[in-house]
């Protein structure tokens, strides 16, 4: 097997440079792949699911809006109103460079 | 929470999956259409809508599949989540084509049209329980199927029920919804 060292020079440049930080941090990377799986998400169910609080998941959603990788609604159907967060295309192609980069860095990393 | 590893991202997506009942719901609505099929057949010995070459057949896979949409749809939305991408209206399209325009039930039944069915949602959600119990549907209601072309082509057809067409949807209704009981125990887990 080749040693890890040595894999490294087939790249041009390391596989991580490839990873975008707003995609990369975990929470938010946990909200693409839920709005990936189900199309669609409310508030509520994001905050459960990945067990957060209102202000976090706030903070993060600004950054994922900001990017143009998700959109939010409002629903006020049923006497509540509800905000459900959905997922652009370009979150879409932002998520799957960031599994790819992933899978990558897998198959070259070796932990003995 | 885990750090955003590829196995936590996996796990993740799981857990959603399991939340909104994708693999149990189409289970039951399967166990529950063949189930009925059977129920009817087995009172019913003659000219019922499940005859073998009966109208209730080529509406069973619309009922069943656009049932077990309907179900997921509320269920996720009570959730608050979404769909997903399950595919349903590719498939309900598909099948309104092959069932509806065209005789395809005709030749393969009805039962195993809604196999086909489970076997492609089986292979969208990457459930082996999904493609096992469509694969049963399929070879045992194309089986059953095959046996009434042959007993029409070489004695007739009058109608009349035979025991493979009140016996096969009872062992198939059974199969899924014993598959599906197990599915939602499963998705209750995964889903904590």
């Amino acid at each position: 097997m080749r040693h890890p060292d040595e894999r490294t020079e087939l790249y041009a440049e390391p596989p991580t440079v490839a990873l975008d930080d707003v995609v990369h941090q975990r929470t938010r990377l946990g909200i693409l792949v839920v709005l990936a799986e189900a199309g669609r998400a409310e508030f509520t169910y994001l905050k459960r699911r990945l067990h957060l609080s209102d202000g976090n998941l706030s903070r993060h959603l600004d950054v994922l809006i900001r990017a143009g990788f998700v959109e939010a609604s409002k629903d006020s159907g049923s006497g509540r109103s509800r905000t459900w967060l959905r997922m652009t295309r370009n979150g879409k192609a932002a998520l799957r460079a960031e599994l790819r980069v992933m899978r990558s860095l897998l198959a070259i990393v070796d932990v003995g | 929470m885990v750090d955003a590893d590829p196995l936590w991202v996996g796990d993740l997506q799981t857990a959603v999956r399991a939340d909104r009942r994708a693999s149990s719901i189409p289970l039951f609505a399967a166990g529950a259409g063949a189930l009925t099929v059977g129920f009817v057949n087995a009172g019913d010995s003659r000219g019922g809508p499940f005859s073998p070459f009966g109208w209730g057949w080529m509406l069973l896979p619309m009922v069943v599949f656009t049932t077990a949409w309907g179900v997921v749809f509320v269920h996720s939305r009570r959730l608050g989540l979404g769909t997903g991408h399950d595919g349903y209206g590719l498939m309900l399209g598909g099948l309104a084509t092959t069932s509806l325009l065209l005789p395809f039930t005709l030749f393969v039944g009805a039962l195993g049209v809604v196999g086909a069915g489970l076997v492609f949602l089986g292979m969208r959600l990457r459930d082996a329980s999904l493609r096992g119990v469509g694969v049963a549907f399929l070879i045992l209601g194309v089986s059953n199927r095959l046996y009434n072309l042959a007993q029409l082509v070489t004695v007739g057809f009058d109608g009349r029920i035979t025991w493979g067409d009140a016996v096969t949807p009872w062992a198939l209704g059974s199969i899924s919804l014993a598959a599906a009981v197990l599915v939602w125990r499963r998705e209750r887990r995964l889903a904590q």
